[in-house]
């Protein structure tokens, strides 16, 4: 075997195909006239970026996106939560409820944004909805098995203690699960910007995807790039938040 | 300490052998020689490289000085001769393949073609005592039959030697007898060396023709016993055997030495 | 719980999916809620088996299955070769990992612009979108696999001399199969998510388009009943995969 080669303190050649990628895609800007509408330079994209971000129209975009994905999340949130606690606790309630629920889990959410559309209109309130029926899905089910997974004992505790229904699960369920919850907030919150922009893209005229499209539409590529990487940076960052603020308060726990 | 007997017809051999892995000097001046037929047992405190000298033989380790050579061609990767059974049996056997299809895997390897691979593949699990268990996968067989099962598949490649690493270190002790046992008899048969690798002191004593002791860090081969005791073993009679005591009294004490000069550092 | 308990429960449950069916039945009859937003079942049933016989449900139902299916397809070969690829050599690893790690996070939907853009409200778009949705959970999965072969079978290949392909195929891609399955399952939820949405853009063949024109004349049964399709196509495609799943993993405990 070759003798382990020393680990150097950062991945140089991970940057290799990225700065060749983007060299040469530079390159081929300068240097030929391909058709422009779908073809742009990292550097006019970079320009395009730092347009639209200081004349703020990418920052008014993003807040109509986070705003209607929060507000889906939120809602999806707490109906998932409220609804997964009692099925976790009560294997048959959890049975009863087992048909319709397993009825509606194969219908991807996607399939309601022209129901949506239908009834609320374009706007706010047809996204929240769509992103919301696509969060109580996952935050069901997660709540559901994180309450399954509590350790036994303190149940029993619970019972010894003769505590009433409430009492035990303000006092005891929500707590012993609240790691897992918030695993499963930033999961979900993942899910819901992911569907907030694609109904953004699909159907509604408002938010981050619309503004993608209208660049799309209006043969302004490099303007397309810059949001996408601005999506992207949103996502990654918002992720990266919610996972430092679940070491620093759950540390191993998670 | 009796020296240990001119090595007639050499047929793995390790000259001046040193390995070091990263920083760490793991082997230092390793001279070994295994002659056709032998069984030779490495024993030695965990740690001092016992593992890393087989893998050595086997080719599955480069050596930072000096070679490894089988029947005087030197070992720069592992060849079909040299079978190796990990101590690890569940972690060494394709959990999606059953019993037949594992021993199969070797003859595959080899080249055999299918319509010959049948038959070997039954004479083979006859011949480690698992007939009317080629249909079972490996999580459904016990320790034991695991182990006999990698056996088999080693069995495959028609070695001519043998490299085991505390292949029996994880089973109950009746079972391990019996592997013993098992082992010798197959090795005996087919005419096959053994390399063996164990912590037992016991069992070194029991399997081998020769017991080399490894030790210190870097591990080097401290001592080197002779046994002659009958052949074939018989696990009561041999081990009240006198000379079977003494030598586990010369054993324990190099063992015990090592230990001590290992403490007192 | 024992079985007959369970059989009990789930007896029990049917019987609620009747009462919840009958409820809506009720509700639409007293007009509670505006028939545009909940038509009654009744009417959805009639919708669903008129489309499906003399309409062109059946049609769209099918063109769907078929964008998923070639998309997820592509997909599977692309991510699978790569991934094998990828997942056994070191040093493409080192190279690619870093890229892939920040493609990764990207919502596969916001590609859609970038893909009309260069290939028009097209079926290859549609197509190229569902692939690489899809494309990408089967590629990281896959890589995964393959990195986490068990090492004492890495001795293994090596101590039988087995040659670079035979333990890529014998030994790594069995070994890998159940991450590449989970990999798979989520890329099926990916692909059907995106034909929908792709046929919904396009106006190409599929319940996509079939829901969007249904809403835009408000024929609210039309609309349920394929939304009722495409929880079917959901449902089908699960069962089917779970069953070969089980079949492809019969080794595990």
């Amino acid at each position: 075997m070759k003798a382990q080669r020393r680990r150097l303190g950062f991945n140089w050649r991970g940057l290799v195909l990225p700065l060749v990628f983007l060299l040469s895609v530079e390159l081929i800007a300068m240097a030929s006239t391909i058709e422009r509408d779908a073809f742009a330079a990292p550097s006019a994209v970079l320009a395009a970026a730092i347009r639209t971000l200081h004349s703020g129209a990418a920052l008014r975009a993003t807040s109509e996106t986070l705003i209607t994905a929060g507000s889906g999340l939120l809602l999806g949130f707490v109906i998932g939560l409220i609804g997964g606690i009692p099925l976790g606790l009560f294997r048959r309630a959890d049975q009863l409820m087992m048909v319709p629920l397993e009825s509606l889990r194969p219908v991807p959410p996607v399939a309601l944004i022209p129901l949506s559309l239908l009834i609320f209109g374009f706007g706010y309130a047809m996204e929240i909805a769509v992103v919301a029926f696509a969060v109580i899905g996952p935050i069901f089910l997660m709540t559901r098995s994180a309450i399954r997974g509590i350790e036994p004992q303190l149940m029993e505790v619970s019972q010894a203690l003769g505590l009433g229904l409430i009492a035990r699960v303000t006092k005891i369920v929500l707590p012993a699960i609240l790691p897992r919850i918030f695993v499963a907030f930033r999961i979900a919150l993942g899910i819901a910007l992911v569907v907030a922009v694609t109904v953004e893209i699909t159907a509604n005229p408002l938010g981050l995807g619309y503004a993608m499209t209208i660049a799309q539409q209006s043969l302004q590529p490099d303007l397309m790039f810059a949001l996408l990487l601005w999506i992207g940076l949103t996502g990654w960052s918002l992720n990266a938040l919610l996972l430092r603020a679940e070491s620093r308060l759950f540390g191993a726990a998670a | 300490m009796a020296p240990a007997p001119a090595a007639a017809d050499p047929v793995l051999a390790a000259s001046g052998v040193s390995l070091d892995l990263g920083d760490t000097a793991v082997l230092r001046d390793i001279d070994l020689v295994v002659a056709r037929g032998e069984v030779v047992c490495i024993v030695g405190a965990s740690g001092c490289g016992k593992t890393s000298l087989l893998r050595l033989l086997a080719g599955l380790l480069h050596p930072t000085a000096g070679a490894i050579s089988y029947e005087g061609y030197p070992v720069r990767r592992p060849r079909s001769d040299i079978a190796f059974v990990f101590q690890d049996y569940g972690r060494a056997l394709l959990p999606w393949r059953n019993a037949a299809q594992n021993v199969s895997l070797a003859l595959e390897a080899i080249g055999v073609p299918r319509l010959a691979r049948g038959k070997r593949i039954e004479e083979l699990l006859h011949k480690v005592g698992l007939d009317g268990h080629a249909e079972k996968l490996p999580r459904e067989l016990s320790g034991g039959m695991q182990q006999r099962l990698q056996i088999a598949r080693c069995l495959a490649q028609e070695p001519s030697v043998l490299l085991m690493d505390e292949p029996f270190g994880a089973l109950d002790a009746m079972t391990r007898q019996a592997l013993q046992d098992e082992t010798l008899a197959i090795a005996a048969a087919s005419r096959a060396s053994i390399v063996f690798v164990t912590h037992d002191l016991d069992e070194a004593i029991y399997l081998g023709d020769r017991v080399l002791g490894l030790a210190g860090s870097p591990g080097r081969i401290g001592e080197t016993v002779a046994v002659r005791l009958p052949r074939p073993r018989d696990q009561l009679t041999t081990r009240e055997n006198p000379e079977f005591v003494r030598l586990r009294r010369a054993l324990h004490d190099f063992i015990g030495t090592v230990q001590s000069d290992r403490h007192a550092r | 719980m024992s079985r007959r308990e369970r059989l009990f429960w789930t007896l029990a449950s049917v019987g609620l999916a009747v009462l919840i069916v009958m409820a809506v039945v009720k509700i639409s009859e007293m007009r509670l809620v505006p028939p545009v937003f909940l038509p009654p079942p009744q009417r959805i049933w009639a919708a669903l088996m008129k489309g499906l016989t003399t309409g062109n449900l059946a049609q769209m139902f099918l063109a769907t299955i078929w964008h998923m299916v070639i998309g997820l397809s592509l997909a599977a070969c692309l991510g699978v070769g790569l991934g094998a690829m990828i997942g056994t050599s070191a040093k493409a690893r080192a190279y690619l990992m870093p890229t892939l790690e920040f493609l990764r996070p990207f919502p596969s939907s916001a590609i859609i612009p970038v893909t009309i853009a260069f290939f028009g409200l097209t079926e290859t778009m549609m197509l190229a979108v569902i692939a690489f949705g899809s494309l990408w959970p089967i590629l990281m999965a896959t890589i995964h696999g393959f990195v986490t072969v068990e090492p004492r079978l890495k001795d293994v290949s090596r101590a039988l001399g087995l040659s670079r392909r035979s333990a890529m195929m014998k030994i790594a891609l069995p070994h890998a199969m159940p991450d590449i399955l989970a990999g798979m399952r989520i890329g099926l939820v990916m692909a059907l998510v995106l034909a929908t949405v792709g046929e919904m853009l396009t106006g190409r063949n599929g319940l996509g388009q079939a829901l969007l024109l249904a809403a835009r004349s408000f024929r609210t049964a039309d609309l349920y009943a394929g939304i009722i399709l495409l929880g079917v196509i959901g449902f089908a495609s699960m069962l089917i995969f779970d069953r070969v799943e089980r079949r492809l993993l019969r080794w595990r405990s």
